[in-house]
């Protein structure tokens, strides 16, 4: 096909598109669903037609950036991070179009687009976010074929073959086909219109969960189904048509119950488990760096599958250390139980979601937060009974836990139904205290109080009680759910209660890294939370003043972060750390890729001291070293 | 006599490559075009077309609540659903809804064409 009579048709469509993605993307503030549903169609629209030109970087960062609005879309929080990176994805696609103009092709832009898909990358947390998102797509399709299940509709369905003899038609489906169970569902409504009791095994909904590009009808037998399958060997994406008169029923086998369900295995053989796993990498890439490039071309083949082999070893160790919330949700119930006898306050706790599955490790971090916050709701939170008689609830106060999963955040919710916070005390308690003068405090909203009650020590409590010790303490709720990477959000209202949610981003111990370097020989990592942009240094410039580097990012200089500074040329880039006490910029040579990993500590000493978190096993074999960019700041200098 | 479509998609890029590919085959002829699933069920209703190409995200009414609306008016109607990648989920879902096939972009005319063909045949 001559595409070249549609590039004026492209550029003018699609520069429209970047101009409309570019007004309306959300610089902060609340995202509202219906713009990013524009939003969205216009990255959408932008892939599509930049596909169809032939112009595969476009597409490929119109495709990531439309997966992260589609988060936005479903209700995902817009972290600042991820606006960042989306208006730098635009920036890019703006250049892209240039590019197309000049030479009718954005080849050239490789680099800028890598570097913002990289970026896309990191900003977000969960790993599918840059693809075709598996989780909730798979949800959708098992939902869809859910849909198409049921009477009336058998075929797509698999209910018990009719008795008596059954012909099997095998059809294979072309491996370019990209949408094989939609492709099979086709099929599946043509057979239904021929023979309205045949049967796809495996049905509809497996094909989709597994991809499977190949399925078999079942039908009865008859003079006809040469023709069937012949029709069927006409349509399109049909690779291959194998017709079965035979009849044998299908075998099913593994009905039987198995004498053990399950196991019981000690954390501690788990944790042996998954570092074996992790040697048994680590010596896998320490060979292959041993072999010559002859003999490691000749066993590419064995070490790449070996590779792959342990990863999934890995993974598999990973999803066993997976526990349900329902140990954590026990122990609470025990605390309410105790302090509810102790306090003479009757309270009871409804947990829900407690199915949900987390890392031990998680799960063991959270204990002590949550634990504060039952312990606040008794001692404070909930009246007594005679007071909660006099406000016309329950005598027994309620709590509630609710756990559910919002894309790949994990949100813990806390709920009491006492007496609410007092934010009007909250206010005073600032004045009295010399944080705001009078007429400051006045201005502070309901928010900003109650977010005062997690700065350090501040308590609004006149006394001390032995059950949640000195003060409210809610700083350490805070703290506890911001080293895990998430943040402590709080509603309130007096009179009805209080709830506090803790959202942690990634709801196992998988972090997610940039990866990155200075030269090509070691990799390096850096927490994606922790990096609010990346400039290429091609387009953002060093500018000396005085003694110091400053980056120049538009308007904005950003101080250099003067560490390991070995010289990055203009393919390099400036990792923006995100600090309270101001931003930093720290220059490396090349990004790779962003990347979930397991942190492991090298171990207590060096932790207490160093900028290093650890080491983290990448996908490729290769170890990176994991700086935290938050202590490379604070010791900027030292 | 060609087959009448009418395509409807919300860039005029994509509607410009469609007509292209229907119109260079002989077999097909365009009768009308809709950038929105609203104004795809209006045409339908006033041109009869043999076949609808339908893109599924499209501000106003998408192709898939569109699909519904035709298939509700007139039972009969063929449409094909143009996706991009990764839309497995909404492809089925449309089938579910009566669509009888669909397309993905990019488009390879050769494909198109096979796909469209079939379901006038069928």
């Amino acid at each position: 096909m001559d595409l070249s009579k549609y590039l004026e048709l492209y550029l003018s469509e699609g520069r429209e598109h970047v101009s409309l993605l570019r007004r309306g993307l959300p610089l902060e503030g609340p995202v509202s669903v219906d713009a990013v549903t524009d939003l969205f169609r216009h990255a959408h629209s932008l892939k599509g037609m930049a596909a169809s030109m032939g112009f595969e970087l476009t597409s490929r960062l119109s495709h990531d950036l439309e997966a992260l609005l589609d988060h936005w879309r479903k209700g995902a929080e817009a972290t600042p991070l991820q606006r960042a990176a989306a208006l730098d994805a635009v920036d890019v696609l703006d250049a892209c179009m240039d590019a197309v103009e000049r030479q009718s092709s954005d080849g050239a832009m490789a680099p800028r687009v890598e570097a913002s898909v990289a970026g896309l990358g990191a900003a977000s947390a969960s790993p599918e976010a840059g693809l075709p998102s598996a989780g909730p797509t798979g949800t959708e399709a098992s939902k869809a074929a859910a849909t198409v299940e049921g009477p009336g509709r058998p075929v797509t369905g698999s209910p018990p073959p009719a008795p008596g003899p059954r012909a099997r038609i095998k059809v294979s489906i072309d491996p370019s086909c990209p949408l094989p169970a939609a492709r099979f569902m086709v099929m599946a409504e043509r057979v239904k219109a021929e023979e309205p009791s045949a049967v796809l095994e495996p049905d509809l909904q497996h094909i989709v969960k597994e991809g499977l590009r190949s399925a078999v009808f079942l039908v009865p037998p008859g003079p006809l189904l040469k023709d069937l399958a012949l029709s069927l060997r006409s349509l399109p994406d049909v690779a291959d048509v194998d017709l079965e008169q035979a009849s044998a029923p299908p075998l099913r086998s593994g009905t039987e119950g198995t004498l053990v369900q399950s196991m019981r295995v000690s954390p501690e053989d788990l944790d042996a488990l998954r570092e074996q796993a992790s040697d048994l990498l680590y010596h896998l890439n320490q060979f292959e760096a041993a072999l010559g490039p002859e003999e490691k071309r000749r066993h590419h083949f064995w070490l790449e599958s070996e590779r792959v082999h342990l990863n999934r070893l890995f993974d598999r160790v990973l999803s066993m250390r997976l526990v349900s919330f329902e140990v954590l949700a026990e122990r609470l119930g025990r605390t309410t139980r105790e302090l509810s006898s102790r306090l003479g306050k009757a309270a009871s706790l409804t947990v829900s979601g407690a199915e949900e599955r987390v890392d031990r490790g998680l799960l063991e971090r959270l204990l002590d937060p949550l634990n504060h916050l039952v312990r606040n709701a008794m001692d404070h939170g909930l009246e007594g009974p005679e007071e909660r008689r006099r406000e016309g609830k329950t005598e027994s106060g309620r709590l509630t836990l609710d756990i559910r999963r919002e894309s790949e955040a994990l949100l813990i919710s806390f709920a009491d139904d006492g007496r609410g916070i007092d934010v009007e005390a909250i206010r005073q308690a600032a004045v009295d205290r010399g944080l705001f003068a009078p007429h400051e405090a006045a201005l502070l909203d309901h928010s900003k109080l109650l977010d005062l009650l997690t700065a350090p020590a501040f308590s609004t409590r006149k006394e001390v009680t032995d059950v949640s010790g000195r003060g409210v303490g809610l700083d350490v709720v805070r703290s506890a759910v911001e080293s895990l990477g998430g943040h402590l959000e709080m509603a309130s209202e007096k009179g009805r209660g209080s709830r506090f949610t803790l959202v942690i981003p990634s709801a196992t111990t998988l972090t997610r890294v940039l990866v990155f370097g200075w030269d090509d020989e070691v990799r390096y990592g850096i927490p994606a939370s922790q990096i609010q942009h990346i400039y290429p240094l091609s387009s953002a410039p060093l500018v000396w003043s005085g003694t110091r580097r400053f980056l120049q990012a538009g308007e904005e200089l950003l101080p250099v972060l003067e560490w390991r500074a070995g010289p990055v040329g203009r393919d390099g880039a400036g990792l923006r750390l995100v600090h309270p006490q101001g931003d930093r910029v720290l220059l490396v040579s090349r990004v790779y890729q962003g990347e979930r990993v397991v942190i492991m500590p090298w171990g207590a000493p060096l932790e207490m001291v160093s900028e290093w978190m650890g080491g983290a096993l990448l996908a490729t074999g290769e170890i990176a070293y994991v700086l935290d960019g938050r202590v490379l700041i604070r010791r900027e200098g030292d | 006599m060609p087959h009448k479509v009418l395509v409807v998609d919300d860039a005029m890029f994509m509607r410009a490559m469609i007509r292209d590919i229907l119109v260079n085959s002989g077999a097909y002829e365009v009768v009308g075009e809709a950038a929105n699933g609203q104004e795809a069920v209006e045409q339908y209703k006033s041109l009869s077309p043999d076949l609808v190409t339908m893109d599924i995200v499209m501000p106003q009414m998408d192709g898939i609540e569109a699909t519904r609306e035709i298939l509700k008016q007139s039972p009969k109607a063929r449409v094909v659903m143009c996706s991009a990648l990764g839309q497995e989920a909404l492809v089925i879902e449309s089938i579910a809804a009566g669509a009888k096939d669909f397309i993905v972009k990019p488009f390879s005319a050769e494909k198109v064409l096979k796909v469209l063909d079939s379901v006038v045949a069928g």
